[in-house]
């Protein structure tokens, strides 16, 4: 198991080399450039250049980033004078983080529920609900959802607030529309898997040996049909956590969402990097944990790794 | 272990295929410029270049336009049509510049006859058979709203022309490159104004003028727009502009679109709120509740990105900054009051100014505000390792450009203070518009000891700053909030009246709703919905809806250089 986490740990990092090495280059590729304010006389415009060091040649200013970025500096903010990348990320991502994961707490209880209450009553009508509120959930965009909801709760009802972040009452619409579209999936996902398990042998055997429905669905259906979820979780928990643009902006949330919208549009290019790399540490180590976890969950992975150990021991 | 070796295969790929890429776009504008162009568009005898610098040409186009049709098309109405290149609210010697000097070149309504005369003109010079034959491109940015503009002169050119418009896309910031660069034939542009003179405006089509990318040029113009500065009386000035400004219309430098108006709403009995095209885009200082016992003010900003004074670059942080800081003197709407300075002279020649400060001026935490701390934050402002975007606010300024460059000492700027009280500013060039701009959040004073004991966090955090404003900052949260309570020791304490101001930050459509449920007391509102909210009051029952310029005009700028890839610049 070390030996396997190390493997990948080492995968990881080498996927997050190649990440910031093409966003480097490529967002130096967009036309323009950060300082071309109508405003600002072509002399101060180098000036500013040679501040950042943008002078130089772009190999050279790509090995100070990496050398920068060893030592978990993100850098200077082009366009919020005055603002370092690490600064702005450790302002910001508690607000995304903190939405994030009452969204996906949201989704992935009231997901799973539905996923098997559909399964387990499949083909009547509560399966047919389920099944339509996953289909909604799926093809309705946050935009539509969020919108719908502050029209409805916020502005007509005027039950909710509109928007800010002060307090329980404040999370319930923004944290509502983003699950919307997890909690969706995370039904299907389940529903499918579950159906799937449900006819099996093993459910039968359960089933004859006297165990109770709750104990048949929670020790036998659940727990083997759950993989699939685990699997989603990776992306969905980077995606999530670090900030929806959409939501954040419709709900007046001061998180992370509208620094990787803005930032590429102000061409601020150590913003873009910074928010990538943090982006991409959290993507490749959320997928590193669900590796992990998939052993946890399904034992027969563990074992798929121990006979391999044992072939490699037998070559060495 | 094969499997590794083709990783570091592919990330060597990636590698060498992004370099590549990133150095071949170096190269790129140095291709050969305008073999291609020429190509496509001569199909006659005659380049399209010829064709943009044929006045009657660019005439026909201005004359061929309906303005109220595409303000009615693109902004359902909102904006003004622009028939003329300064801003109509400008300041000018008695009431407006617009009324003092009006303009009858372009009317808000086409002029078909007179188009279709010019453009024989044009054709019959250029030996052109049928307009069919002209194709020329418009080029705008991928920001919305500009292309339902582009689309409707497209339709209009064509149906009332009968020549061909192609539309181009480009982001954002290659406009602003393509602009300078002259690498356009007709390309939007728009201008905000930096201080109430048609100078700010008039400057930028001077023949020697960087930004001025189609290279229009006129020497009478450039007489006018340059040497008008040197007169102390205002009417002289301002008749030698309006001259300029007719000569530029006359000439078809380029096609006025539009005048911006921006749509707002505020609580009914929020009163004092001034907002104006100069200044911070909303100016609370004065502003109270009437018939209410709370004076609480709460609104927002889209983004603040500093409220370091000298480190401003973004319109919203001047809203921000003006609260907790204030400079020689204070702008509100069109009137320019004292600020610091008590009062001031400017020298007959316009080449220097000089402020006499207000005795019991001083810092919030009530430390002596004096001259020296202005020289010291306009040094700072000028100094290259400050890196301060808006720098350029100082280019009148004496010395400032070799300073700027880091060709000589901040010492030798050209500000001083002769005693506590006195500070004196000295230009290169005349300067006698100056005035107004002294209001902008880069002039305001900060304290040396704090700037030098912070260093880059200053500003940082309500902690990290001291001001002099009439407001003092309790909290910032940067992207997030700023909250204010008047300052105790400000010198005009008794005009405050709001017992505290908080600026949030967020997206402008937020804004509007959390301004409908009451928890913001004004807000701008989203131009797309903005026409029913101003025509129905009843949608809006607490809140008064209103539009006011905020200085924005737009215009096409056309190609004159004789060259449309930048290869003249």
């Amino acid at each position: 198991m070390p030996k396997y986490i190390l493997k990948r740990c080492i995968i990881a990092v080498f996927t997050l080399l190649v990440l910031i090495t093409i966003i480097f280059f490529l967002v130096r590729l967009l036309p323009g450039d950060p300082f071309n304010d109508p405003k600002v006389t072509d002399e101060v415009r180098a000036r500013l250049e040679a501040y950042y060091g943008m002078d130089k040649p772009l190999i050279q200013q790509y090995f100070a980033y990496l050398g920068n970025l060893l030592k978990g500096d993100f850098g200077v903010s082009l366009i919020y004078t005055g603002r370092s990348v690490n600064s702005t990320i450790a302002q910001t991502f508690p607000y995304s983080a903190d939405l994030g994961l009452r969204a996906l707490g949201l989704a992935l209880v009231v997901g799973l529920i539905l996923g098997t209450l559909a399964a387990q009553k499949a083909g009547r009508v509560i399966d047919y609900v389920c099944v339509l509120v996953a289909i909604i959930g799926v093809s309705m965009p946050d935009f539509i959802i969020g919108a719908l909801l502050k029209l409805i709760f916020a502005i007509k009802l005027r039950v909710l607030p509109a928007g800010l972040w002060n307090g329980f009452s404040y999370t319930i619409l923004p944290v509502v529309a983003l699950s919307f579209y997890t909690l969706a999936l995370i039904t299907r996902l389940m529903r499918s898997s579950m159906l799937e398990v449900i006819h099996q042998d093993y459910i039968l055997t359960a089933k004859a040996k006297g165990l109770s429905n709750f104990q048949v669905i929670w020790r036998h259906q659940i727990r083997n049909s759950i993989l699939p979820i685990v699997t989603v979780m990776g992306p969905l928990v980077a995606a999530v956590l670090t900030g929806t643009f959409v939501i954040e902006s419709m709900y007046a949330i001061p998180g992370m969402g509208k620094f990787y919208v803005e930032s590429v549009h102000d061409l601020d290019y150590t913003m873009v990097l910074g928010m990538t790399a943090f982006y991409g540490i959290f993507l490749v180590s959320a997928n590193l944990v669900v590796d992990i976890l998939y052993g946890i969950v399904d034992p027969r992975i563990k074992l798929a790794e121990s006979k391999q150990k044992a072939d490699d021991g037998e070559e060495g | 272990m094969k499997q590794s070796k083709l990783l570091l295969l592919v990330f060597l790929l990636c590698l060498s295929l992004c370099i590549f890429a990133a150095c071949a776009q170096e190269e790129t504008p140095a291709d050969d410029p305008g073999t291609e162009e020429g190509s496509s568009e001569a199909s006659g005898e005659f380049t399209v270049e010829e064709l943009l610098q044929n006045k009657d040409f660019r005439l026909a186009l201005n004359y061929a336009l309906d303005r109220e049709e595409y303000v009615a098309v693109a902004s359902s109405g909102l904006y003004y049509p622009g028939t003329r290149f300064v801003l109509p609210l400008v300041a000018g010697a008695e009431t407006t510049y617009a009324e003092e000097y009006p303009m009858d070149v372009y009317q808000s309504t086409a002029d078909l006859e007179l188009a279709q005369q010019h453009l024989t003109a044009a054709m019959e010079t250029l030996g052109i058979s049928d307009p069919s034959e002209i194709t020329i491109k418009i080029k705008i940015s991928d920001d919305e709203g500009n292309r339902p503009i582009a689309e409707n002169c497209q339709d209009q050119w064509n149906r009332n022309l009968g020549i061909n418009v192609e539309i181009e896309t480009v982001t954002y910031r290659a406009m602003l490159d393509d602009r300078v660069a002259g690498n356009f034939e007709l390309i939007y542009a728009g201008w905000m104004p930096d201080y109430d003179d048609p100078y700010t405006y008039l400057s930028y089509f001077v023949s020697t003028n960087a930004q001025n990318g189609g290279k229009f040029s006129n020497e009478r113009y450039d007489e006018l727009v340059n040497t008008a500065n040197t007169y102390s009386d205002k009417a002289t000035r301002l008749a030698m502009y309006a001259e300029a400004e007719q000569i530029l219309l006359e000439e078809a430098g380029i096609v006025p679109l539009q005048v911006r108006q921006r749509p707002w709403a505020y609580a009914n009995n929020l009163k004092g709120i001034v907002r104006y095209y100069l200044g911070p885009t909303v100016d609370y200082i004065y502003a109270y509740f009437d018939g209410q016992e709370e004076q609480d003010l709460s609104f927002s900003q889209t983004d603040i990105p500093t409220i370091d004074p000298q480190l401003f670059n973004a319109s919203a942080s001047y809203v921000a900054i003006k609260g907790y800081s204030e400079g020689l003197v204070h702008t509100l709407g069109a009137e320019v009051r004292p600020g610091v300075a008590e009062s001031w002279e400017i020298a007959e020649d316009n080449m220097s100014m000089t402020f006499h400060l207000r005795q019991d001026a001083c810092w919030s935490d009530g430390s002596p505000l004096t001259a020296n701390d202005f020289v010291y934050a306009f040094r700072r402002l000028a100094d290259p390792n400050t890196a301060a975007s808006y720098s350029w606010v100082l280019s009148e300024v004496k010395n400032a450009t070799a300073v700027l460059a880091g060709e000589m000492a901040v010492e030798e700027l050209g500000v001083s203070a002769p005693d506590d009280y006195t500070f004196v500013i000295e230009f290169d060039v005349p300067a006698p518009y100056y005035l107004s701009f002294l209001d902008m959040p880069p002039f305001h004073p900060v304290k040396q000891e704090l700037v030098e004991q912070y260093g880059v966090d200053y500003a940082s955090s309500a902690d990290t700053l001291l001001g002099n404003g009439p407001f003092v900052i309790t909290e910032y949260l940067v992207d997030q909030s700023i909250t204010m309570v008047p300052n105790e020791n400000y010198w005009d304490r008794e005009s405050i009246k709001l017992d505290s101001v908080t600026i949030h930050v967020m997206d402008q459509d937020a804004a509007f709703d959390l301004m409908r449920t009451g928890e913001l007391d004004l807000a701008d509102i989203p131009v797309d919905v903005a026409n029913s909210y101003l025509e129905d009051a009843s949608l809006l029952p607490d809140h008064t809806a209103e539009l006011f310029m905020d200085g924005a005009v737009d215009w096409f700028c056309i190609n004159m250089s004789g060259s449309t890839t930048g290869a003249n610049n």
